[in-house]
């Protein structure tokens, strides 16, 4: 008897079971596609105790505000728009107050003054509104003057943690600031905050100078100087201010780069009409020569993992990219248009090749996968040219050169620094001193950068 | 889908199966056989010796008097039915009753958790009715085969055949009862336009960085929980492992746990509420959804 309970009891329960395979079976939706709309971002001024801290806060919660919308993917909701003030960086919020405004992201804090010090803490919190959770949160003490850096660093880390990739607003940009007439252009050395700010020159303006571009660490910068009419390579030190030549070759360099680990300097090398791709080492002060042919061979620069090389060189017949090994070796060619590649640079993500290219007598800046896929085209001018990736590999700084007018008028040219994201969008002019030419992005900045 | 669909259809095959078997087991003439001996052997306790080598704890006095009382009511039993086998082994019932451990507090909530009954579904109802009226079947087949035991040997057989065609009778209405109830469950499913619409309207909500690094390759599975009136419960992203170790992973994948939030707060014109309009009655069905966010499939726009 207990056996043949025990039996229909079990062949019931397999029945039933069988139903619920059918009516408990996961419902599953695939979503495809997505709108890439900016980010409403509410940005509550950072609230202080004194009159001092509440102007720093304002002035902080400005520059913060700066950088994420100049980045394109983050919109600054309007504040008069708020309906909760936050007092404190303790306080919690009331996220209902901020979905209302259609608030994605919801970012405050607080600077308090450190006692018989010169120093302020800044405090802030980032919240998903809809998620109603932090998702960030730090503190940083500082001297009263550095506050824009800590702004920058805030900024920094809420793109970071929005996007997933790092930031790049605590960063700098070099670049070759131009005066005077066409005929007899000054060209020195400039150096500002990503957002144009903390300005300052670095050479004066005697000799020529070209193509600058930051070491991996920032605080070194290489570039070509005509110094009494030689072109030769320089090194300039951030921290000393002291300078350089790189090497005493029989010939002229020109193309410097830093490799990824910053101990060698790739670079190009002309002698008797013939140039060549060259690597030298910082310490040891040796060169090796990477390349051996009677074409051309420049502008070398290196991938993010410092195992490949791509430059350009007219040895198929035109101007084109090519990659190669470190030492040399598998040279393959990456480009087959019609049209001339110049300028080729690596993404430090690695994902695409930067470029300029003359098609028809127009300049483009392009992009391309390291595999040859993929080429399109995101900016052009009468002179579009030097592209440099920002440190996430998100952004190109490039300029552009506008042609004189019908009448032949010197002051009608002028010469721009712009950013653009690589999608081709949120082309940005970035306003500088004088006219401007061949920009360089650093990479982040160190914790204890020189200023 | 077809892999829970190949599950039911096993599960069904497994369940008529044994009831084949069950049905020749039990419905055998060996297990009539076994049913015409009483199900338990009256003894009389008095013709029983009991020395102190059993070993078994003293009865409490009110035991005593239910061993009395159930002795008194052997006794009377004996009247009518004697012991047709008093050379087996005497059994105790109600000593073994007595002896039974009490089951713990853990054991009991074991028991009480697996019978919690499966969410109230209309066409479970019928079956359960069904199962009720087999009981029955089965009770009047019990009186049947008393019955029988009075009866020729000839009558039995013509009746055991009888009421086998009974049995198949019953058997395939009770299958085609299955049928009818299992069909509206199909019908019942959630359509492909609605899933497109539900998923169109997530699209409005997804927000995503078009230049992410490698976008091409996420994929985000959100596994979203609903209540009955269409509202997000929770929304839980899938891959903890990649969410963990991967920042660009993590923060597509936050994006798409917004998009099913903003979503949720859109009141009435949230994409879940169709569901709750629609499909009410079957909320089994989409209490758990897995989204799975493609950016690439539909391009960003």
């Amino acid at each position: 008897m207990i056996f043949k309970t025990f039996f229909q009891l079990f062949t019931l329960t397999l029945f039933f079971c069988s139903f619920g395979f059918k009516s408990y079976a996961l419902l599953k939706i695939d979503v495809s596609g997505a709108k890439s709309d900016p980010l409403p971002i509410a940005l509550s001024t950072f609230s202080g105790k004194t009159e001092q801290t509440r102007l720093f806060g304002k002035e902080l919660t400005e520059i913060i505000e700066k950088d994420l919308t100049s980045s394109g993917l983050f919109r600054s909701l309007d504040k008069a728009s708020f309906i909760e003030i936050l007092d404190s960086v303790n306080q919690k919020p009331t996220f209902e107050n901020w979905m209302i405004l259609k608030a994605q992201a919801l970012l405050y804090g607080e600077i308090t003054e450190l006692p018989e010090t010169e120093k302020v803490s800044v405090s802030f919190r980032l919240f998903d509104v809809f998620a109603q959770k932090q998702i960030e949160g730090a503190v940083f003490s500082t001297r009263k003057n550095n506050l824009r850096r800590i702004a920058h660093l805030i900024a920094d880390k809420v793109y970071e943690r929005i996007t997933g990739e790092k930031g790049y607003f605590d960063t700098r940009i070099v670049y070759v600031a131009e005066t005077g007439p066409q005929k007899n252009r000054i060209k020195r050395l400039a150096l500002m905050d990503r957002d144009g700010a903390n300005l300052r020159y670095l050479t004066n303006g005697n000799y020529l100078v070209l193509t600058p571009r930051f070491s991996p660490n920032s605080y070194q910068i290489t570039y070509l100087s005509f110094f009494r009419g030689i072109p030769r390579i320089y090194l300039y030190d951030l921290t000393t201010g002291e300078k350089k030549v790189v090497g005493d070759f029989p010939g002229m360099t020109f193309s410097p780069r830093f490799s990824p680990d910053g101990q060698s300097l790739l670079m190009s090398l002309s002698r008797k009409g013939n140039t060549e791709i060259y690597l030298y080492d910082l310490t040891t002060k040796t060169k090796e020569r990477l390349t051996r042919h009677p074409a051309i061979d420049t502008s070398p620069c290196f991938s993010p993992d410092g195992t490949k090389i791509v430059f350009n060189s007219d040895r198929g017949g035109s101007q084109q990219l090519y990659i190669m090994n470190k030492d040399g070796s598998h040279v393959k060619r990456l480009t087959f248009g019609k049209e001339n590649y110049a300028t080729p640079v690596w993404s430090p993500r690695g994902d695409y090749i930067a470029f300029t290219k003359i098609k028809s007598g127009k300049f483009y800046i392009g992009l391309i996968r390291p595999n040859g896929s993929a080429e399109r085209l995101i900016a052009n001018g009468f002179l579009v040219e030097g592209p440099s990736f920002s440190p996430n590999g998100r952004k190109l700084l490039f300029y552009r050169s506008s042609p004189f007018d019908d009448d032949g008028d010197e002051s009608s040219s002028s010469s721009k620094i712009y950013s653009i994201d690589i999608t081709g969008y949120n082309e940005q002019l970035i306003a500088t001193e004088t006219d401007a030419s061949d920009p360089t992005w650093s990479a982040l900045l160190p914790s204890a950068s020189a200023r | 889908m077809n892999l829970s669909f190949l599950y039911s259809l096993l599960l069904h095959f497994s369940f008529l199966f044994l009831l084949g078997i069950q049905f020749m087991l039990f419905n055998s003439p060996l297990e009539k056989e076994q049913k015409k001996t009483p199900s338990f052997i009256v003894v009389d306790l008095k013709k029983v010796k009991i020395t102190k080598e059993t070993a078994l704890p003293a009865p409490t006095p009110i035991k005593k008097k239910k061993a009395q009382k159930t002795t008194q009511k052997e006794e009377k039993k004996n009247v009518v039915l004697p012991p047709k086998k008093p050379k087996l082994t005497p059994k105790k019932p109600p000593q073994k009753k007595v002896e039974k451990p009490i089951p713990s507090s853990k054991e009991a909530v074991k028991i009480v958790q697996k019978n919690i009954p499966a969410p109230k579904i209309k066409p479970r109802k019928i079956i359960q009715k069904e199962l009720k009226k087999r009981a029955e079947i089965q009770k009047k087949k019990e009186q049947k085969q008393t019955e029988l035991e009075l009866s020729s040997l000839l009558a039995s057989v013509e009746e055991i055949k009888t009421s086998a065609q009974k049995d198949k009778k019953e058997q395939a209405e009770f299958q085609e009862n299955i049928k009818a109830l299992s069909s509206p469950l199909i019908e019942q499913e959630i359509g492909i336009s609605e899933k497109e619409k539900i998923a169109l309207m997530l699209r409005e909500c997804w927000n995503l960085d078009a230049g992410v690094q490698d976008i091409e390759n996420m994929r985000i599975e959100i596994l979203v929980f609903l209540d009955k009136q269409g509202n997000v419960l929770q929304a839980k992203i899938n891959d903890t492992a990649r969410y963990s170790s991967d920042k660009t992973f993590k923060s597509v994948a936050e994006s798409a746990e917004r998009a099913v939030y903003i979503c949720n707060k859109k009141g009435e014109d949230s994409p879940f509420k169709i569901l709750a309009q629609k499909y009410g009655a079957t909320y089994s069905q989409w209490r758990k959804i897995l989204f799975t966010f493609n950016p690439m499939d539909g391009g960003v726009f």
